[in-house]
């Protein structure tokens, strides 16, 4: 009986001793380990956005069908095929010019035979001329006979002249039935059936841009200009651009059920750059991930992102100040990765815990675990003998 | 007759065991027990010092020195809370032993000393279960709850006052308890004289223990 009294009535203390250290408002200290902790770094930070797109040429070019030049005899190029400034890409009908080329040429043909008899009938004149005696009367009428045959020759070959002003008229009419490519890239899509509706022949430019999407949350923070990475999947060099148009209107209807995107296009700046080199053979369509740098600070103070305490909408840091914690409030900026901007709050020279957490207290004294490391010779030498023999009889006297 | 010290056994049968003691000619493994007891001593220091209890000072001062300058530090620190750790209860080992023999002439000073054995015991429970709080809630050491060192907050600041308090404890009262069961075995004395003397005698070495905890390191600052 009195064995159980004094069982109960211990328990009973120590259970009342337990409320006094352990309650929330306890006025017992407790300390805090700083399994990890660090001093804010200074570094240049960055706010991105990532997103995704694809690659598409930089401009098209588009051949239409003209029906005032007839029908289409041949298309001379095929999906694919890389063209430049001068590549014939297609051919109308040139049937009415060769009919036309054909009977000027037979014109021609009998013309010069005409004029190859009048010069011989000529010769032939000038011949009996010379052959005929002065004041003769034959000689006379053989002169008038010659300069009538010349009169007759002039005038034909005046007119073969004209036909072959008109044939080089028609040859240039017939070059022209021939549409050449004005532009360098790639024949992109050829239209079956030809229409005045839609391009008979696209061409692509060689150069390509970026075409993303990002959503309505994140398009406000868009500006041209801003620069850009493009990573290729399984390539881990990026590729740098800039934001060269931000669209006005969502790739798809709006609609209350969705949020919306938005198309942006992005200009690549090496491509510019290295216009003259060749780039890497990048098909268009292809995916590509996205990254848009948004901000940008040189000398930020920044902690790892997992030292920042979230309590009621508000910032903490647990800052070691004299061997104890305190928890300041600070204003975050920028998150790069697990880095986390310090706008205002705090300094570079501060040390801070790396892993806050409920338990931790304003005020709470620090306890530092230890690290086992062999000390070098010149740091023995560093520290003052008198620190060392403080810190051995704080340990020695610590122990009682 | 030989007696071969058990602390274990004496503490969950002090009354027989002591009878046993006292009637003794010879008291054996007294001194594989002290080495023993030496050794979990120093290594409960150890596993302070690495997780850190008391580390506050060196933390006040993190940014003047390098981390390896640190490490060096909190090395010594650990040394000397290991030598600390061994040379504390040492001294209250062979303090108390020497003490009780001196007040009671009856006693036999090899027979105290395995008495104070099993007392050595109880205060390594102590430790360890105060570094379990200290480990699991950061606890500071003067305040735990199994002592009434848990009160000092609630009265003062002066840490002293903390360092008094934690000196009676749950094991203190069962070290007092175990040692005036030793001594009403072995002496004629009346037991008001007794509990008087023991309690007279942890006391001074409560003092002297709270008078080092709370050594002034501000000496040390330049």
């Amino acid at each position: 009986m009195k064995r159980a009294l004094t069982a109960i009535l211990a328990i009973g203390l120590i259970g009342t001793q337990f409320y006094a250290a352990f309650a929330d408002d306890s006025r017992v200290p407790k300390s805090a380990y700083a399994k990890e902790w660090t001093k804010p770094k200074q570094q240049n930070v960055k706010e991105t956005i990532k997103t995704t797109g694809f690659t598409a040429p930089a401009e098209r070019t588009f051949i239409y069908y003209d029906p005032q030049r007839g029908a289409i005899d041949e298309i001379l190029v095929k999906k694919g095929q890389p063209v430049q400034p001068g590549t014939p890409l297609l051919r109308y009908r040139t049937d009415a010019i060769d009919r036309e080329l054909a009977q000027l040429t037979s014109k021609q043909q009998q013309l010069s035979m005409r004029l190859s008899q009048l010069s011989e009938e000529i010769q032939g004149y000038q011949s009996r001329v010379a052959a005929t005696p002065e004041n003769n009367f034959e000689k006379q009428q053989w002169e008038e006979k010659a300069k009538e045959v010349e009169r007759e020759k002039t005038e034909l070959e005046w007119q073969q002249q004209q036909y072959e002003q008109e044939r080089m008229e028609l040859l240039k009419q017939k070059e022209e039935q021939t549409v050449e490519s004005t532009v360098d890239g790639i024949v992109e899509s050829i239209a079956p059936n030809p229409s005045t509706s839609r391009p008979l022949i696209t061409i692509a430019s060689h150069t390509i841009v970026i075409q993303g999407k990002i959503t309505e949350s994140l398009v406000g923070k868009l500006a041209i200009d801003q620069a850009v990475t493009i990573h290729l999947p399984n390539e881990s060099k990026g590729l740098g651009g800039i934001v060269s148009d931000i669209g006005s209107f969502p790739i798809n209807e709006p609609s209350f059920r969705q949020r919306s995107e938005y198309p942006f296009t992005v200009h690549l700046v090496e491509q510019a750059q290295h216009a003259n080199k060749p780039q890497p053979t990048i098909p268009f369509g292809y995916h590509v991930d996205i990254t848009i740098v948004t901000k940008e600070k040189n000398g930020a103070i920044t902690v790892p992102a997992k030292a920042v305490w979230h309590e009621n909408n508000r910032a903490y840091i647990y800052v070691i100040r004299n061997g104890q914690l305190e928890k300041r409030r600070v204003t975050l900026g920028m998150k790069q990765g697990n880095r986390q901007e310090i706008e205002q709050g705090l300094t570079e020279e501060e040390y801070i815990m790396v892993h806050p957490s409920r338990d931790l207290k304003q005020g709470m004294n620090v306890w530092i675990p230890l690290e086992i490391n062999k000390p070098s010779k010149e740091t023995i030498q560093q520290v003052r003998k008198r620190d060392m023999a403080k810190y051995f009889l704080e340990g020695f006297f610590g122990a009682f | 007759m030989i007696y071969r010290s058990h602390p274990w056994k004496e503490l969950l049968h002090p009354n027989t065991t002591f009878g046993q003691l006292k009637e003794a000619e010879r008291v054996k493994r007294v001194i594989p027990i002290l080495l023993l007891f030496l050794f979990f001593s120093a290594v409960l220091s150890f596993v302070r010092a690495y997780i850190g209890v008391g580390t506050e000072e060196l933390a006040k001062y993190l940014p003047r020195y390098t981390d390896e300058q640190r490490t060096l530090l909190h090395l010594l620190f650990a040394g000397g809370h290991i030598v600390g750790g061994m040379v504390a209860p040492l001294l209250f080992f062979f303090i108390s032993s020497f003490a009780f023999y001196a007040l009671f002439e009856e006693t036999n000073l090899a027979k105290l000393i395995a008495v104070q054995l099993s007392v050595w015991f109880i205060f390594l429970i102590g430790e360890a279960v105060s570094l379990l709080l200290e480990w699991a809630f950061g606890l500071d050491t003067l305040v735990s709850p199994f002592s009434l060192g848990v009160w000092g907050p609630y009265l003062t600041d002066d840490r002293f006052v903390w360092a008094l308090l934690r000196s009676v404890s749950l094991f203190s009262v069962w070290a007092v308890y175990i040692q005036v069961v030793a001594l009403r075995t072995f002496t004629n004395q009346s037991i008001g004289r007794i509990v008087a003397t023991v309690i007279a005698v942890d006391l001074v070495f409560a003092f002297f223990a709270a008078v080092c905890t709370e050594f002034p390191f501000e000496w040390f600052q330049s």
